[in-house]
């Protein structure tokens, strides 16, 4: 049985958002480029002139009701326009779902007046244990209907749409009955949710499977992709690791390239780096590369086809 | 295969794995493409598992970790998370239990049969023996972090208090306000870390506190965030002595039947915004009374 959400009643869904909450939408440009914002770079980004249009907080690190975190989360949401990124709810999970967790998100996106809150299409706790990684679930009707049904809870608590984040992985399960991209537009369709179109996981989880990164990128519902990530990964032996701790590969750059000229190029960009951080110059030096590319796809289309 | 099914194997061949994993018949085997091969796959999230929850542990245990160094760190977490907190739940009280952990590895005995593990644990033992601060430290660190994630301190409610009939005031037990945590230490912390201390009260400034200062050769500290930045401060063993009986709840009346001297302590601790509530309590005598009637 599937979950009685129609995907027709998406827009009806966002005519209910709050105003403020869809003109902070608008304010994010289409085909602009933002970084995650990071602790370390706080006084830079506040104090320093750069072309960074938008931070995405990684809200699991901003939940403090008081203190520094408090006072940096709204003098940031003061200046910038903000999206929030979680990993820590667990969506894909069997537990039930995490109401003080999400109680916490709701603060802060009701503190920030961010755009949007986005999470990732995996699991991270079972039984009383939870684990700091994503890890994929089957892609089963089974798991649609389950992850679809917390989706919409968690839509319906929020009072808005959210953004679901393909996953990268090394293992899949052998009882898959669909594809990851079909699973997504299924998730879409049944939730009324968006995507985040992570271009980085979808190379990494392509090499590790023997995916086609290209066909990927064609079946999974372009028209709902609402934010792009791109991060760097590593190589251990032959499987490619999602890491966050380096710049995008020539392979990832060439794939987002790829998608930017035959799909979308309106669609915001996000610069994803985590662990072993850059300086700030190094990161917006990344941002204006993915800007440079936004603009060449923007001056002209033309079509590639997968081969 | 289920979606409860598949969660249960993946969260048991990550955090315990097992021999189980190289027999065909076991429930994993549905993990493709075949179980050799799993094994390496599998090993990935668990490295992933192991090295955020380092990386947690690191970013709370920041002195803690300059002062062993990133190897002996790496070691000390990773024995902590298989014996004390294998893979709990990850919440703000994840790793509260490193400190004591520090202070009961040199004593523990060694049971392991593989030689890498054995020699790790063995120079670790040496290298906690070289820092016998390390267990104070690690309690600083984390009453740091707890102080600065700690939520915002409320205002003292002093019409409300003043309402209060003095025996209700005696007996009424007072709210700690959430960012203040508070440690002893035989060691000089602050200089050892080279951290800047604020005094609040000291026996030049203050003659009041002579007469209650302790002469042993501990050093109290109290963090606290009263706005934005945390800040540490060297208290008195009176107000040290007094933060404690609050927190086990110990009405004005209760705190001067135990120390007298310690009671006179309390306006000041309002002052410093250490206290910023309180909680009504009857004494038991007219509980009685009133459930008598």
């Amino acid at each position: 049985m599937k979950i009685a959400i129609d995907s027709r009643k998406q827009d009806e869904f966002n005519e209910s958002l709050p105003m403020s909450s869809r003109y902070l939408a608008n304010s994010i440009a289409s085909g602009s480029v933002g970084l995650g914002l990071r602790e370390v770079h706080i006084n830079q980004i506040i104090h320093q002139e750069h072309p960074v249009p938008w931070f995405e907080l990684l809200v699991d690190n901003w939940f403090a009701r008081g203190g520094f975190v408090n006072a940096a989360l709204i003098g940031i949401a003061e200046r910038y326009p903000l999206t929030l990124h979680g990993v820590g709810l667990s969506l894909g999970s069997v537990n039930p779902l995490n109401w003080d967790y999400l109680a916490k998100v709701k603060y802060v996106l009701e503190t920030t007046n961010a755009c949007w809150y986005s999470e990732h299409c995996s699991f991270s706790s079972f039984a009383n244990q939870q684990v700091p990684d994503l890890l994929p679930i089957p892609y089963t009707e089974e798991a649609l209907n389950h992850l679809a049904s917390r989706i919409s809870q968690v839509q319906d608590y929020l009072q808005q749409p959210i953004l679901i984040e393909n996953a990268s992985s090394y293992i899949q399960c052998s009882s898959n009955e669909m594809s990851e991209p079909t699973f997504l537009k299924q998730l879409v369709e049944l939730t009324g949710c968006y995507l985040l179109l992570d271009i980085n996981n979808v190379y990494v989880s392509s090499q590790n499977h023997g995916w086609c990164a290209h066909r990927y990128l064609e079946e999974i519902p372009n028209d709902k992709v609402r934010e792009i990530h791109l991060g760097g990964y590593y190589q251990h032996h032959s499987v490619l690791i999602d890491s966050h701790s380096c710049a995008p590969s020539d392979s990832v750059w060439a794939l987002y390239q790829y998608y930017l000229a035959n799909f979308r190029n309106d669609v915001p960009t996000l610069i994803e780096w985590d662990n072993d951080l850059p300086t700030f110059s190094a990161l917006v030096a990344i941002q204006q590369k993915a800007l440079g590319m936004i603009k060449q796809a923007q001056s002209k289309v033309e079509p590639k086809i997968c081969d | 295969m289920r979606l409860a099914q598949w969660q249960a194997t993946l969260f048991n061949q990550i955090v315990s794995p097992n021999e189980d994993l190289l027999q065909p018949d076991f429930p994993g085997s549905d993990i493709v493409p075949d179980n050799a091969f799993n094994e390496s796959r599998i090993s990935i999230y668990r490295n992933n598992v192991i090295g955020g929850l380092e990386s947690w542990i690191r970013n709370i245990y920041s002195n803690t970790h300059s002062l062993l160094g990133d190897y002996y760190f790496s070691v000390l977490c990773r024995c902590y998370i298989s014996e004390v907190e294998p893979v709990a739940k990850l919440d703000n009280n994840f790793a509260e239990k490193l400190p004591e952990y520090i202070g009961q590895f040199t004593q523990k005995k060694i049971y392991t049969l593989e030689i890498s593990a054995k020699t790790d644990k063995t120079k670790m033992k040496q290298r906690l023996k070289s820092l016998p601060q390390l267990m104070d430290v690690a309690r600083l660190d984390w009453i740091l972090q707890k102080s600065y994630y700690a939520d915002k301190r409320k205002t003292w409610p002093q019409n409300d208090f003043l309402k209060l009939s003095p025996k209700q005031q005696a007996h009424l037990t007072f709210n700690l306000s959430p960012d203040i945590n508070w440690l002893s230490s035989a060691w000089d912390l602050p200089s050892l870390l080279r951290l800047n201390v604020e005094q609040t009260l000291s026996p030049e400034t203050d003659p009041s506190i002579q007469s209650v200062q302790s002469k042993s050769s501990r050093m109290f500290l109290l963090v606290e965030r009263p706005q934005i930045k945390v800040k540490i401060k060297q208290v008195s063993q009176a107000e040290f002595d007094l933060l404690n009986l609050i927190k086990q709840n110990y009405s004005l009346s209760d705190i001067a039947l135990q120390a007298d001297h310690l009671s006179t302590f309390v306006a000041r601790l309002i002052e410093h915004g250490w206290i910023d509530g309180f909680t009504p309590r009857l004494p038991d005598i007219e509980t009685r009374f009133r459930s008598n009637q």
